[in-house]
């Protein structure tokens, strides 16, 4: 075992395999053991010693500097646009066919067309460029290694002290931030009526590329976390995957642009409860302020903070088994 | 607004979170930020949309901060320790015995070598992939591990020795 890959294993950038090694290795070597452990705390530390830095507005100079290269950058983007049509057309085509395999009617939302589309590019060519940058890679990560990632973040950082990276307190912020990292809409669907409540979230590099991972916390301290990832390319319809590794149950599916895995230590029978709740939330959208959608996501990038509690849940709530050492 | 609005906001605040960390001083972190940003803007031709955009800024900064470095060696430091210990943590509602590791790892930190604090936060801070850390930093990926490992290994043998942050962080089962 080389020492890359205990580094590589701390900041989350090995494959379920390469954890699965390390995790190994780890079981029987006590120093590397307490290596990880103590790289571990360094990088919680590093967090708590500078984040705050990230939640200072940025003032007026940086502001303004944004502002500037915001657009300097829109224009050098719109002339490469107009100068390789063919090449964006032809890479349009395969994402459009992409998303229609996926769910369909995806881009008819409109939600990736840019607030203001520059100038110099025609509507229809601006949306399916903005569709393709967000798009990369089209590697072949499946739905089940999405959820094993999922599972392992969550027991990475679910009983950390530094579980998030960026707290709730502002959930527009939150939402708006891992959107961005995500390069797809994505918004903290309330749980209050399953007894969770939001604490933050975290962006995570992930073999099926940048996963939004969004905790929630119960009154007695139970955690859930709910990742969301752009879905891998073997094509999946909403219906739910269930898979349970020692205590830690995940929920997963696939639905329209986006794949979600709900990760607790639960039994079935709880977390497919919350997994329900989750899926009407998400169906409804974040929050119908100005005006309720009509049956589809809203998909705005600025999502409205989660509405309160007074959607049904499918099933009653009684969280007996939280908190188990051992489920299976 | 432009269309890279939002990530362009969320990649500066994690700039001033990095220059913050790399260069301790408030005010020359907030003006090492902006220097990079009127580099970028000058030269937004030479970006590839598509391309990383992160990685791209903090290229452009970490350029900029090896020239004000050389620029001005010999200069003496401005700053005490102390101050840039305590304002961080200060901010945060932690209690008396937290700020004080934190205020340990923080004086550790400032005893790594800058370039491998420099791996070190870009990864552990910034969340960072090797690859990417060895292009903005335009070194081998290797040399980017080795100083990853050093700085890690010097910064757990040092806080072993004050029962800092190392055994109190740890994760609670």
């Amino acid at each position: 075992m080389r020492d890359s890959d205990l580094h590589a294993y701390v900041d989350g950038q090995l494959d379920v395999a390469g954890r699965i090694e390390v995790e190994t290795w780890l079981a029987e070597d006590e120093e590397a053991a307490r290596r990880v452990d103590a790289y571990r705390s360094q990088n919680a530390a590093l967090h708590a010693l500078f984040d705050s830095a990230l939640n200072e507005p940025l003032g007026p100079r940086l502001t303004d500097l944004a502002e500037q290269l915001g657009n300097r950058l829109d224009t050098v983007k719109a002339r490469r646009n107009r100068w390789s049509q063919p090449a964006w057309t032809r890479l349009a085509a395969s994402v459009v066919l992409l998303l229609a395999g996926l769910g369909g009617g995806w881009l008819g939302h409109g939600q990736l067309i840019p607030l203001s589309a520059p100038a110099v590019v025609s509507a229809p060519v601006a949306a399916p460029a903005q569709v393709a940058a967000v798009t990369p890679a089209l590697e072949r990560p499946t739905l089940l290694s999405f959820a094993e990632e999922a599972a392992q973040a969550h027991s990475f950082y679910a009983h950390s002290r530094f579980e998030v990276e960026m707290g709730a307190d502002d959930q527009d912020a939150l939402n708006n931030w891992l959107s961005e990292r995500l390069g797809k809409p994505v918004f903290a669907p309330d749980l209050a009526t399953t007894g969770y409540r939001l604490i933050g979230g975290r962006s995570l590099p992930t073999d099926s590329g940048t996963v939004a991972q969004y905790m929630y916390q119960s009154d007695d301290t139970n955690r859930l976390t709910l990742s969301v990832g752009v879905p891998p390319s073997d094509k999946q319809g909403p219906t739910f995957s269930y898979a349970k590794r020692g205590d830690i149950a995940s929920f997963y599916w696939t639905e329209g642009a986006l794949s979600y895995a709900l990760v607790g230590r639960f039994d079935r029978d709880r977390l497919m409860a919350i997994a329900q709740a989750v899926h009407q939330k998400l169906k409804s959208g974040p929050a119908p302020r100005p005006a309720p959608p009509q049956s589809q996501p809203a998909q705005e990038t600025r999502p409205p903070p989660a509405p309160p509690a007074e959607q049904m849940v499918p099933a009653p709530v009684n969280g007996t088994d939280q908190n188990r050492p051992k489920a299976s | 607004m432009s269309k890279f609005g939002i990530e362009l906001e969320v990649h500066i605040t994690s700039l001033r979170r990095y220059a913050r960390a790399l260069v301790r001083d408030r005010s020359e972190a907030d003006d090492l930020v902006q220097e990079a940003l009127a580099r970028a803007l000058s030269r937004a031709d030479k970006f590839l949309a598509g391309t990383n955009l992160r990685a791209w800024l903090f290229t452009i900064m970490h350029n900029v901060h090896v020239n004000q470095v050389r620029s001005r060696a010999g200069r003496p430091a401005e700053v005490t320790v102390e101050d840039a210990v305590l304002e961080p943590s200060l901010s945060r509602p932690a209690n008396q015995e937290a700020r004080v590791e934190l205020g340990e790892m923080m004086r550790v930190l400032e005893t790594l070598p800058a370039e491998q604090r420099q791996v070190l936060l870009l990864v552990a801070l910034e969340g960072m992939k090797y690859d990417e850390v060895a292009k903005v930093l335009d070194v081998p990926i290797g040399t980017v591990m080795s100083r990853l490992s050093r700085a890690r290994e010097a910064m757990r043998v040092r806080l072993a020795g004050g029962a800092g942050v190392a055994t109190t962080l740890r994760r609670v089962k």
